[in-house]
């Protein structure tokens, strides 16, 4: 589980730069991943084309 | 959570060969103290404990294993056992150094699932509590509340990103960033400018593939309108010489003639082109030396992956294809030697090589010859051919430009107007070959480009770059964007929880320093007290354990504080403050002591924690022997190196002299 403060600076972060709720969500599925054991690379490589997913950046909007 | 340390083995390592049970009546005492003298393997036994729960050795170099060893120690293994109760349930983990191969492994006991696993497997649940960034912070030295004052130091800084666990927005912001630079490694553009400049060059070669679409089928327009205008001009030319009777006999005559001879240029040109396929026939050296290549390419080699299974079948069975049993022998002889014979994909294209070579190239001498004539007599025909389609031009032309000079003006200007219809169909079709033809593929300029097969090609490549590069600007962006998130939720978050560790540690300190008030104004690397620059040694270990413990405590969860010399540096008024809120402040104490450390600070903590457990462990040397007389009977335990004393009152009356101290055969 982690901590309160920590998830809290990270949804109000996420909503700073434009980003959608699951943004949030996914790296805080993430980094519970993380916290509750080791992670290799294809695990980490999955969590981060998870969050990938949910973002939405310049070159989204060029497209 | 709440996390007790039950005890520890230990056996063959430098550390004496022990085994500490904390509990008492199955119960954990709140305050455990465990007197040691120097040179009895504090230091050791704090950093096996910390290998052990956190699984960390599994990484140790050879030498680093080999370290542990006891000096002529015989046994090619060492072993430190520690155990745990995590929410009352045991947790046993195990570290084995094998010191013969300079390797660790580890045994992990968890009755509550899974039994004995033959590695280091803790739950999840412990697994962040047992990593070594956190238990640092309950397994230290007593210096450690030093440094948490320390403005040179960070500890402040490190233990609250432990408990926070910030280090995992940088770890998996250091995994974000990994990705994109492994994923970019091959690509030279990786910025949205390189990429507009890609889309640009991109634009401009379809631009130039759709003017030279357009271009084409202008010119294919153009060369029909010329064909028709030179047929009808030359409808005209030819009717004019065909209606003077001077001229039309000789002139029919020619046409005929330069048509034949026209229509035998093409004929010869294909009959030649046909036998020039074969390149033994151009010339006699030809064949041989094809001969020689394939007597110098590899032999009796089979293409693996077509032809390994024919091996696998031809051992099954009854005969082999030589027609003889297949029997134990043959098939073990045949599985062997198959590898012999089998080699790469490309070994087929040689084999067919090599058969071409036979079928066409290695016939006799006699139709080698045979075969270079026949080229050789094509190529004679030809030029006869050439000679007189040449010849017949000629013919016309003359008999044009003879009329001409005869004052056939009408005939000049048409001739002069056909001539430059063909020199504008040649123009024409030139271009329509190049624009129709493979093109220069070493033509670096696009602009210079005229194949439109080779245009297409380059469009296509820069749709493949650009598509590549597009996801590859992409990865880019969203690895910073990640990062950007999680660095500034690590600041955010490190600012709130610093606020309310502040909040917590100042009402701790209310209580426990009730007559030396102390504040803590904030905490920037390390901690920062109000209205005064540094501390005193007990003030400062005050804190440090106040902030500690408020940290540990943080989330509801409950943590023993496990210390090598707890009250050593410090003035025996001093310890017998800090002893004194030492029980208030955590759940469990396990304090690793000397016996100059009694006076103050563990007779103030017995007060405070009447159920204080006291061990004494030291070495058996020639130096301890003396001791093992004053023993207190049935309180100890004694194995191959050492003397374990469960006794309050030995604890209190035990002491060493230097010579003691020195022996200790580590």
């Amino acid at each position: 589980m982690l901590d309160k403060a920590l998830i809290e600076a990270l949804e109000a972060v996420v909503l700073e730069q434009g980003q959608p709720k699951a943004v949030a969500q996914r790296l805080i599925a993430w980094l519970n991943q993380a916290s509750e054991a080791e992670l290799g690379r294809d695990d980490h490589t999955q969590m981060f084309n998870n969050v990938r997913e949910a973002l939405v950046v310049g070159t989204d909007h060029a497209n | 959570m709440r996390i007790d340390l039950v005890g520890w083995e230990s056996e063959g390592l430098r550390c004496p060969d022990v085994r500490i049970d904390l509990r008492r009546e199955g119960k954990i005492p709140q305050v455990a103290l465990i007197q040691m003298p120097n040179g009895t393997g504090k230091t050791t036994t704090l950093q096996l404990l910390n290998a052990t729960l956190s699984g960390a050795a599994e990484n140790w170099p050879a030498e680093k294993v080999r370290r542990y060893r006891r000096k002529h120690e015989t046994r090619s293994e060492g072993r430190f056992k520690a155990t745990l109760l995590v929410d009352d349930r045991p947790l046993s983990i195990e570290l084995i150094l094998d010191f013969e191969n300079g390797q660790t492994r580890y045994k992990t006991t968890n009755p509550g699932s899974g039994g004995v696993v033959p590695r280091w497997h803790v739950p999840p649940a412990v697994n962040k509590f047992l990593a070594p960034q956190f238990l640092s912070l309950f397994i230290f030295d007593g210096e450690f509340a030093n440094d948490l004052l320390d403005g040179e130091k960070a500890e402040a800084d490190k233990a609250v990103d432990a408990l926070c666990q910030l280090y995992l927005l940088e770890e998996v912001g250091a995994f974000a960033q990994d990705h994109w630079e492994r994923s970019a490694k091959a690509q030279t553009t990786k910025t949205s400018a390189g990429l507009d400049r890609l889309v640009e060059a991109r634009d401009r070669l379809a631009q130039r593939h759709a003017s030279l679409a357009d271009a084409l089928a202008k010119a294919k327009g153009r060369v029909g309108g010329l064909i028709s205008e030179i047929s009808e001009l030359q409808g005209r030319i030819d009717d004019k010489l065909t209606s003077q009777d001077t001229v039309r006999s000789r002139y029919e005559t020619s046409q005929r003639e330069l048509l034949e001879a026209q229509a035998e240029v093409q004929a010869g040109s294909t009959a030649l082109m046909a036998a020039m396929r074969m390149p033994h026939a151009l010339h006699p050296q030809l064949g041989a030396q094809l001969i020689t290549l394939r007597d110098n390419l590899d032999r009796l080699r089979l293409p693996e992956n077509t032809s390994a299974q024919f091996f696998d079948e031809l051992v099954r069975e009854a005969e082999c294809i030589c027609g003889r049993t297949m029997d134990a022998a043959a098939q073990e002889e045949i599985q062997n030697r198959a590898k012999r014979y089998l080699d790469a994909d490309d070994a087929g294209v040689i084999n067919n090589l090599k058969g071409d070579i036979e079928r066409f190239v290695d016939v006799s001498g006699e139709e080698e010859e045979v075969g270079h004539a026949d080229v050789a007599t094509l190529a004679s025909r030809l030029g006869k051919a050439t000679r007189r389609e040449k010849t017949a031009e000629q013919q016309v032309r003359a008999l044009k430009q003879q009329q001409i000079d005869a004052g056939d003006e009408q005939l000049g200007v048409w001739q002069a107007q056909l001539e430059r219809l063909e020199a504008d169909q040649r123009t024409v079709l030139a271009l329509i070959a190049n624009i129709e033809g493979p093109g220069d593929a070493a033509e670096s300029d696009d602009t210079k480009v005229l194949s439109l097969s080779l245009l297409s090609k380059r469009l296509e490549e820069a749709e493949g770059r650009i598509a590549e590069i597009t996801e590859t600007v992409r990865l880019r962006e969203q690895s910073e964007l990640i990062q950007t998130i999680l660095s500034r939720t690590a600041l955010r978050a490190r600012a709130q929880i610093k606020a309310e560790l502040v909040e917590d540690c100042n009402a701790r300190l209310a209580t426990v320093l009730a007559n030396d008030p102390l504040v803590i104004e904030g905490i920037d690397r390390s901690i920062r007290l109000r209205g005064q620059d540094g501390a005193s040694v007990g003030q400062t270990l005050s804190v440090g354990y106040t902030f500690l413990m408020s940290v540990l405590s943080r989330g509801n969860n409950d943590f023993p504080l496990v210390v090598d010399s707890p009250a050593n540096p410090i003035d025996r008024g001093v310890r017998r403050r800090v002893a004194a809120i030492i029980p208030g402040l955590c759940s469990q104490f396990v304090g690793l002591t000397i016996n100059t450390e009694r006076d103050g600070f563990v007779d103030t903590l017995e007060e405070h924690a009447p159920d204080t457990v006291f061990l004494t462990l030291f070495r058996k040397t020639n130096g301890t022997a003396r001791m093992m007389k004053d023993l207190p009977e049935g309180r100890y335990e004694t194995t191959e190196t050492a003397v374990l004393v469960d006794d309050r009152d030995y604890f209190y009356r035990f002491d060493v002299k230097d010579e003691e101290e020195d022996d200790h055969g580590v």
